[in-house]
């Protein structure tokens, strides 16, 4: 991991106030969007699963941070944050949740499969592994069209024993595509701790036979995420082939709605929360930049607002007609 | 005794084949490992090599007759002790050639006019090829991958060609990695490039049933009509020859299960 106080650019410096602000309004939006949903969800409004993102804002806040609106996207099913950060609008994901016509795929994909070509998310995908050789394939198109485009692939710190993921890494390093592999590594695959599914070394190691450098990332820290990520996007656009960052961080949730995390101590989760929230870092670095609390308070509210929007639009849009159960199944010669 | 060499079967769906050249003349010792013969079957140029010890004593077949069915005698060894060199006779009435095509069923499609035009003669093999050509010389999106489809001309000679046409960018070999190569067309395909991805035959499709069945068919109607996946997979499927269950299954009724596909 780089060495670095938190907070700080490896150069030592803080970034510029207007840097670290966009920082803070995205990961907060973020935050307050999943809190609202989860409220819905308790409300009966969101039904099927739901897998929060709350604790994680930093990776994808510091990934974005480091690639254009032409570099694509794609997740596994905890993907609301990801959108949000791709720029996608908070009423068209928070519409999909409730399974509503003014969500981003009409309300037949829920939580876990949304799209948009418009900002080059490629999904939200349900079967854990199965983004992995799908965004390998998006960087094998942006090598075949001649484009100097990256393909960010996430995944969890569980997919990384599926066998595909490893198909996907050799072939990618066969033929250097520009593909950055995005461990985030939460500690654990829904309730099985990293310790007990995971042999040998760390997750940022698993490319390593294939030659595919990695790297371990402080994934609390959006400055770490950022800088990390700019020297991934630099080798993959050099035409260097494909890079794991394995980025270490926490979902302060359980891994669905309907998951009490029994197996974690009250204690583990508190200390997080308490030491390494990645939205305090940001807020008490700006509070040295010269904001002030009221400054803030005034950020909080937009996104407030923003949120509470999205939550009107998505009881507000209307169910999908039943005639859409026999759409989009296939497309017409 | 003499002893006869026959026409050997090189790939289990041979039935006939060319003498290109006998590497041996009348009169020669032989031993065994040697090569006797060149033969080109359908697919490939392949060397028959002994495998009784003896000298070339007749050559039943000389070299350029084409159509000669598997387990024709083609040349006799005399055993030890046989030695009466004769002048090599040439062969008798060369072997019909390939019997054309069999008529097609008529098509059950009433509305479908019947083709009165000129035709061709040619093999399915090369009907799929020529098709796939034909596709991706009118579309720069349209590529081939798979394993063997490019430099080996394709498993079942299938491609054979292509990667001649339209060079390592258009026809892709891949590692023996269904899973992932599945995976990574329908990426490529979410794109809109339009790949076609060849299974050596389908049931290694098995490795690879998730990404076709959710990646690819489902995420059109997942995605409110978003992100369409123009991939087409294709390969041989069903009844094989001698090759027992793992190498033989149908998938058709499989995969016309599912929305989202268009099975063929």
């Amino acid at each position: 991991m780089a060495k670095t106080k938190k907070g700080e650019r490896s150069d030592g410096k803080a970034a510029p106030v207007a840097e670290v602000l966009k920082y803070y309004r995205d990961m907060l939006l973020i935050r307050r969007f999943e809190e609202r949903a989860g409220q819905l969800y308790g409300m009966g409004l969101i039904g099927g699963f739901c897998h929060l993102y709350i604790g994680q804002e930093a990776v994808v806040v510091g990934m974005q941070a480091a690639i254009t609106p032409e570099d694509a996207v794609i997740t596994s099913y905890r993907d609301h944050g990801h959108m949000l950060a791709c720029g996608m609008d908070p009423r068209g994901v928070m519409a999909e949740l409730t399974g509503r016509i003014g969500g981003y795929s009409k309300g037949k994909g829920g939580s876990m499969h949304m799209f948009s070509r418009e900002k080059n998310f490629f999904g939200g995908h349900g079967i854990v592994g199965a983004q992995v050789p799908i965004g390998t394939g998006i960087a094998f198109a942006h090598r075949y069209n001649g484009e100097k485009r990256v393909s960010l692939t996430y995944l969890g710190d569980g997919a990384v024993n599926q066998g595909q993921v490893y198909e996907s890494f050799n072939m990618a390093a066969l033929w250097k595509l520009p593909v950055i592999y995005v461990i985030e590594n939460n500690k654990y695959a829904m309730g099985t701790s990293v310790e007990r599914s995971a042999a040998g070394q760390a997750l940022a190691e698993r490319g390593a036979p294939y030659g595919i450098p990695g790297e371990q990332v402080d994934g609390m820290d959006v400055f770490a995420v950022k800088e990390a990520a700019e020297r991934a996007v630099a080798r993959a656009k050099a035409g260097e082939g494909p890079t794991i960052l394995e980025v270490m961080t926490y979902r302060y949730r359980g891994h669905s709605m309907s998951d009490p995390a029994k197996y974690r101590t009250k204690e583990e989760v508190d200390k997080m929360r308490t030491e390494r929230d990645p939205i305090n870092l940001v807020r008490d670095l700006l509070l040295t930049q010269g904001k002030t609390e009221d400054d803030l308070k005034k950020i909080d509210k937009e996104i407030r607002d923003i949120v509470a929007d999205s939550a009107d639009f998505a009881q507000t849009s209307p169910e999908p007609p039943e005639s859409e159960l026999y759409t989009d199944i296939l497309v017409e010669a | 005794m003499p002893i006869d060499i026959l026409m050997p079967a090189l790939s289990p769906t041979m039935t006939e084949g060319k003498i290109a050249r006998w590497l041996k003349s009348v009169g020669d010792n032989v031993k065994s490992g040697d090569v006797l013969a060149e033969i080109e079957t359908d697919k490939a140029t392949m060397e028959v090599e002994a495998v009784d010890e003896g000298r070339l004593d007749k050559i039943l077949v000389p070299e350029g007759t084409e159509g000669v069915k598997v387990n024709t005698p083609i040349a006799q060894l005399a055993g030890d002790g046989e030695a009466k060199a004769a002048p090599a006779p040439q062969a008798e009435a060369k072997p019909a050639v390939a019997a054309p095509a069999p008529a097609a069923p008529k098509a059950a499609a009433p509305a479908e006019k019947e083709y009165s035009g000129p035709t061709v003669t040619m093999t399915v093999r090369e009907a799929l090829r020529d098709a796939m050509a034909e596709e991706m010389r009118r579309d720069q999106k349209v590529f081939l991958m798979g394993e063997e489809v490019a430099q080996y001309q394709g498993a079942y000679k299938i491609s054979q060609g292509l990667l001649q046409e339209f060079g390592d960018r258009r026809v892709i070999d891949t590692p023996i990695t269904e899973q992932g190569f599945a995976g990574l067309a329908v990426g490529a395909a979410f794109m809109g490039l339009k790949p076609i991805v060849e299974f050596m035959t389908f049931n290694f499709s098995m490795q690879a049933i998730d990404q076709i069945i959710n990646s690819a068919a489902k995420t059109l109607y997942m995605s409110g009509g978003q992100m369409g996946c123009p991939v087409v997979f294709r390969g041989p499927n069903g009844a094989a020859a001698r090759v027992a269950a793992q190498h033989s299954q149908d998938y058709s009724s499989w995969y016309a299960h599912c929305p989202g596909l268009n099975g063929r």
